[in-house]
């Protein structure tokens, strides 16, 4: 049976047209009784009966006509019946059915709170119910949400959970009944995803024996019948593209036929609906690579915009409907020579970057993680900067390549950490002077319990083998409430003092404007400039800023992805490895593209530099300083390094210290011996009292860091790569580890880090770094020195003698830095030396102590 | 004329198993935590072998008249050396693989000072797949050029059976070319590798020497050991080589 005679079979014209009408008219009439029957009938049993039975009508109607007001109206009966009903079968029925239609609204409408109470509910409901039919209808549905979260958090758990859980429903269900097919649908669903991200096509043929198997047994009026077309469909088509044979394209147009068919009669806003026009359309697109054949483009492009407006705007899949509608229309650019195209794809790949980050506030932990990881998979942002230097050199006036320019390097920025620019951004700050005590009191009271939400669920990642559902112990419900409150504890603030309006934006945690970049730029002055690093699928592109310019200078070269794989490779084997015998070639590529930049630096005394993903691991002084950059008394050029410029806003911002004693710890393990001496220099320019050896506990060290404005920690440290929050300082009685760090305060000025590794960072999802050094400056550090690599003990002693000789002269910190490692570097071209490790993240501007002698 | 390139290297300049890196700094300097090396792990390491480089005077290549204009141009500016380099890795033991190895070319300078570079290399970048039967030719700017087959009007070229991923060649205009040689999942460093080179020397060097290094990162029960060739042999340098003079 082909797939066309069997969609015709399963979606037959006029008379299934008839039987729908004929349904929903008799699905009213039962509406109105039961309705009718639950206000006339006593609370009780009888009550929670046609509770329970109306909200089954309404799920039914639901799936006719897409009215989410019937869905509401059903999770309300589900929830009075449960309540009703404590403790009975029937309560546990009405849980499991309220998980469903809780997971199908979230479907729908997108609402964090649906999946989550989906999720909770579902497994509530499967800890109690016995009867196998039940249990299958239970995990079939549980494997569902569990499947939607995956979409959003890109947690594996979720999607291998979901895949176990539909094959255990399969396995419960009885042989042809409802509930096996229901769970066939779901586990062939969980397993094309795992298809896509695994590339299995043992999971992709298994998902096709799945739906064939439903097909089977589903009903010829069943709801079902329209899901399992439209996922036989897909799954052909797949599998069609998979084989690239030309003999196939009858096959091909006869089964987009057949899935558009489904699309066409779907309901307005099921998933159904906009996944069959996104399969037809990333077939089109596929048949347009291979033959270039305009009319295969456009025809790729109405699908893929169908999809785009069949699918509600919470829904999980949009941002990649969007991104692979971008890159169709684009590709007119290349056919037609217009850049019509271009800026078309441009608006849709904004609009999902703006979807990803909506809520970005609100959501828990994994879902910030997970938009952030989606966004950097389908490499949004980076189509989106180079489409506005593409559009640049097309347009013809200098205040709309201004505007180009400027759009791009928000987007380039914005892009990097957002989550650490956020949790960052909570931090105590100076509120401005006109806004009411108490607004500032709450919001600080509101910030902190956030803060403590975040962290729980931050000290928490990647140690369960499991995901926290995030709607446990209400914390999602809690956020949501928390927000609205900010909200209007916002609106009091710029309401009372106008001016306050620069620091709610500040606050809010909304995406970087250029507003933002070109305050900063100005405030640090015509000394500084500030330099974004970012990479399109082609080109590496550098953004230099400077104050009072109304767009930043933008310097590129050819350097593609896999050569900066190339160039981190060469890093690793000739710095990280240690050999002296290998020639340094790693930074050859990027030599012209520093040099080009030197040109935009005239005058500047200073740089900070947010590179960009694995940039984050190279030392940039050093290859500045190899690419000739100069102060102006001819010396380095001091260098400071951000995860994104647009944390530096709130580093600056952040409240000084209290005065206090500096903490100092040298060599808790007892075997660096130069670790120890560096502790007891330092520690005697401080005029403190150094932990050495044994007395350098966590519980002493974390006691004095947190009562202190400066610390200084020589000791062994280590980075742990692909657990970075494992990452840490080892002590006299263990590691102090970045999970640690995570839940405590430290309100430090400046604190360095002189051991091995405490500035490695490893990406927790997309563009999101994280290691020792995050850990610090999210905990309250202002001003934070750190390593790369590993570090030798009798050179860094040196190094910090040097250092902090020359802050204690009143140099500020970054240029004591780069002075202290350029007097350390060897003559000549040499080599990456062990002091080019550390760098500096933060305020520069904090002064030697007053407590401290000079 | 067309260039082969052959299945094993005929003429091995040097063969021996690599030698630990002893320019690696030891851990007990350093501020960090080392794995705990396991029982002899610095033994036995791989055995490879560097080929005896071939070397064609470029105009040699040519008959007379084929030359292109912009090629004699380029010609009577500096003299121009096809280098043809070869070596190869054969881990002796199920538990040892080589993760990354590096074949460097150090040109010397001479008596005089003069140091020749390299003006190209081959193959530069080979990330995707396993590339069979490649061609390559000289464009009339001297750049080594993939053809799709035969070798064009140019009339010279040579060609490799198979060129393996991943290999990142570097030092173009530089006296210290390279080629990285780096495992990837289903390919792995092991076998013969060809490499071309064509350097530039200026007129007035009649002789020009150059030293060869393998450098390799080893993998031993997840232990990672930097290599190297070390000759045994002290009295005089076997990697050293006259390319010509």
């Amino acid at each position: 049976m082909t797939f066309r005679s069997r969609v015709r079979a399963l979606v037959a014209g006029p008379a299934a047209a008839l039987r729908r009408s004929e349904h929903a008219a008799e699905l009213d009439r039962q509406i109105a009784r039961l309705r009718a029957g639950v206000d006339d009938a006593e609370p009780g049993l009888g009550r929670a009966e046609l509770l329970n039975s109306l909200g089954n009508r309404l799920v039914d109607r639901h799936r006719l006509s897409g009215d989410a007001a019937d869905l509401a109206s059903a999770m309300d009966c589900y929830r009075r019946c449960r309540d009703l009903a404590p403790g009975t079968e029937l309560a546990t029925a009405a849980l499991g059915n309220l998980a469903v239609a809780c997971v199908n609204r979230y479907t729908q409408l997108g609402a964090l709170e649906d999946l989550e109470a989906a999720i909770t509910n579902g497994r509530a409901a499967l800890a109690v119910v016995q009867d196998p039919a039940d249990r299958a209808r239970g995990l079939s549905n549980l494997s569902h949400a569990l499947h939607e979260r995956y979409y959003r958090t890109r947690h594996r758990e979720d999607l291998d959970e979901s895949v176990t859980v539909a094959e255990l429903a399969v396995e419960l269900a009885a042989a042809g009944a409802p509930e096996r097919a229901a769970a066939s649908v779901n586990l062939a669903v969980a397993l094309l995803e795992r298809a896509a991200a695994t590339e299995s096509f043992a999971d992709l043929d298994r998902a096709a024996g799945l739906y064939e198997s439903a097909a089977a047994i589903t009903d010829r009026d069943s709801w079902l019948r329209s899901p399992v077309a439209a996922g036989l469909g897909t799954v052909r088509l797949l599998q069609l593209r998979r084989s690239g044979q030309s003999q196939v394209a009858g096959e091909e147009a006869r089964t987009i036929a057949g899935l558009r068919a489904i699309a066409e009669r779907a309901p307005a806003g099921s998933a159904m609906r906009h996944a069959a026009y996104y399969a037809i359309g990333g077939t089109m697109w596929q048949r347009y690579q291979r033959d270039r054949d305009p009319a295969r483009l456009e025809a790729a492009i109405e699908a893929l915009e169908a999809a785009v407006a069949a699918a509600p705007d919470g829904a999980g899949e949009l941002p990649r409907y969007l991104n692979a509608l971008g890159i169709a229309l684009s590709e007119r650019t290349f056919v037609s020579g217009s850049y019509q195209g271009l800026a078309a794809a441009l608006a849709e790949w904004v609009r999902a970057l703006n979807l990803l980050d909506r809520g970005f506030g609100s959501v828990p932990m994994a879902y910030k993680l997970g938009q952030q990881d989606i966004a950097a998979g389908l490499g949004i942002a980076e189509r989106v900067v180079s489409a506005y230097l593409v559009l640049a050199e097309a347009v013809a006036t200098r205040a709309g390549v201004d505007r180009m320019l400027r759009s791009a390097m928000v987007i380039a920025e914005a892009a990097k950490s957002r989550l650490l620019t956020e949790l960052i951004g909570r931090a105590d700050l100076p509120a401005p002077a006109g806004v009411p005590a108490e607004d500032a009191g709450r919001e600080r009271e509101i910030f902190a319990e956030l803060r403590m939400l975040d962290t729980v669920e931050l000290v928490d990642h990647g140690r369960d083998a499991g995901v926290t559902d995030a709607g446990s112990d209400g914390r999602l419900a809690r956020r949501t409430a928390l927000r609205g409150e900010l909200d209007a504890v916002w609106a009091s603030m710029t309401a009372a003092d106008p001016r306050a309006e620069a620091y709610v934006a500040l606050r809010r945690g909304r995406p970087l404007s250029w507003e933002t970049l070109a305050d900063l730029a100005r405030r640090l002055g015509p000394g500084t400039a500030l330099l974004s690093v970012f990479l399109t699928n082609s080109r590496t592109v550098i953004f230099v800023l400077r104050s009072g310019e109304d767009a930043p200078d933008v310097c590129t070269v050819d350097l593609e992805p896999a050569q900066w794989d190339d160039i981190v490779n060469r890093f690793d084997r000739e710095v990280l490895a240690g050999s002296g015998r290998r020639a340094e070639t790693w930074d050859r590529p990027l030599r012209p593209l520093l040099e080009a930049v030197s040109a935009h630096l005239g005058g500047v005394e200073r740089v900070v530099l947010a590179p960009y993903d694995a940039g984050l691991r190279l030392p940039w002084s050093l290859i500045a300083a190899r690419a000739g950059w100069r102060a102006g008394d001819g010396g380095a050029l001091p260098l400071v390094t951000m995860e994104s410029l647009g944390l530096l806003p709130f580093l600056l911002d952040r409240r000084p210290a209290a005065p206090g004693p500096a903490t100092v710890v040298g060599d808790p393990t007892g075997n660096l011996a130069h670790a120890g001496a560096e502790a007891a220099r330092i520690a005697a320019m401080m005029g403190v009292e150094p932990l050495l050896g044994p007395a350098a506990t966590k519980a002493r060290v974390l006691d004095r860091l947190r009562r202190s404005p400066v610390a200084h920690i020589a000791a062994h440290a280590l980075f742990s790569p692909g657990s970075p929050l494992d990452s840490g300082i080892v002590l006299a009685d263990g590691v102090l580890t970045a999970r640690e760090i995570l839940a405590e305060s430290v309100t430090l000025d400046l604190l360095v880090l002189s051991g091995c590794e405490t500035g490695v960072a490893e990406p927790l999802g997309g563009y999101e770094f994280a290691g020792l050094s995050q850990a610090f400056l999210q905990a309250g550090v202002r001003c934070l020195v750190a390593s790369l690599w590993r570090v030798d003990d009798p050179a860094t002693a040196a190094l910090m003698a040097s250092f902090y000789g020359a802050w204690r002269d009143g140099l500020d910190l970054d240029r004591c830095l780069a002075r202290a490692v350029s007097a350390a570097r060897p003559a000549g071209p040499g080599r990456a030396h062990s002091s080019d490790a550390f760098v500096l993240s933060g305020d520069w501007s904090i002064t030697w102590p007053v407590t401290a002698p000079r | 004329m067309l260039l082969r390139v052959p299945d094993t290297i005929q003429r091995p300049l040097w063969e021996g198993e690599l030698a630990a890196d002893d320019t690696v700094p030891p851990a007990e300097t350093q501020r960090g935590t080392q794995p705990v090396r396991g029982v002899d792990p610095l033994r036995n390491l791989p055995v490879v072998s560097i080929g005896r480089p071939e070397v064609w005077n470029l105009v040699d290549l040519f008959d007379a008249g084929e030359l292109p204009a912009p090629m004699r141009a380029k010609l009577s500016e500096a003299s121009f050396h096809l280098v043809r380099l070869a070596c190869s890795f054969r881990p002796e033991h199920d538990s040892t693989e080589i993760d990354w190895a590096r074949f460097s070319v150090s040109l010397q300078p001479d008596e005089a000072g003069l140091t020749a570079s390299a003006f190209d290399l081959h193959p530069l970048f080979v990330t995707q797949e396993v590339k069979r039967n490649v061609t390559v030719s000289l464009a009339p700017t001297l750049k080594f050029l993939e053809v799709e087959a035969g070798i064009g009007s140019i009339g010279f070229g040579f060609e490799y059976q198979e060129i393996q991923p991943v290999i990142s060649a570097s030092g173009a205009g530089e006296p210290e070319p390279a080629w990285d040689f780096q495992a990837v999942k289903g390919a792995r460093v092991y076998g013969s590798k060809w490499m071309h080179l064509l350097v530039r020397a200026s007129p007035a060097m009649t002789a020009c020497d150059a030293r060869l290094e393998l450098s390799a990162d080893v993998v031993r029960s997840g232990l990672r050991i930097a290599a190297f060739s070390r000759p045994r042999q002290t009295s005089a340098d076997p990697l050293t080589v006259r390319l010509w003079g």
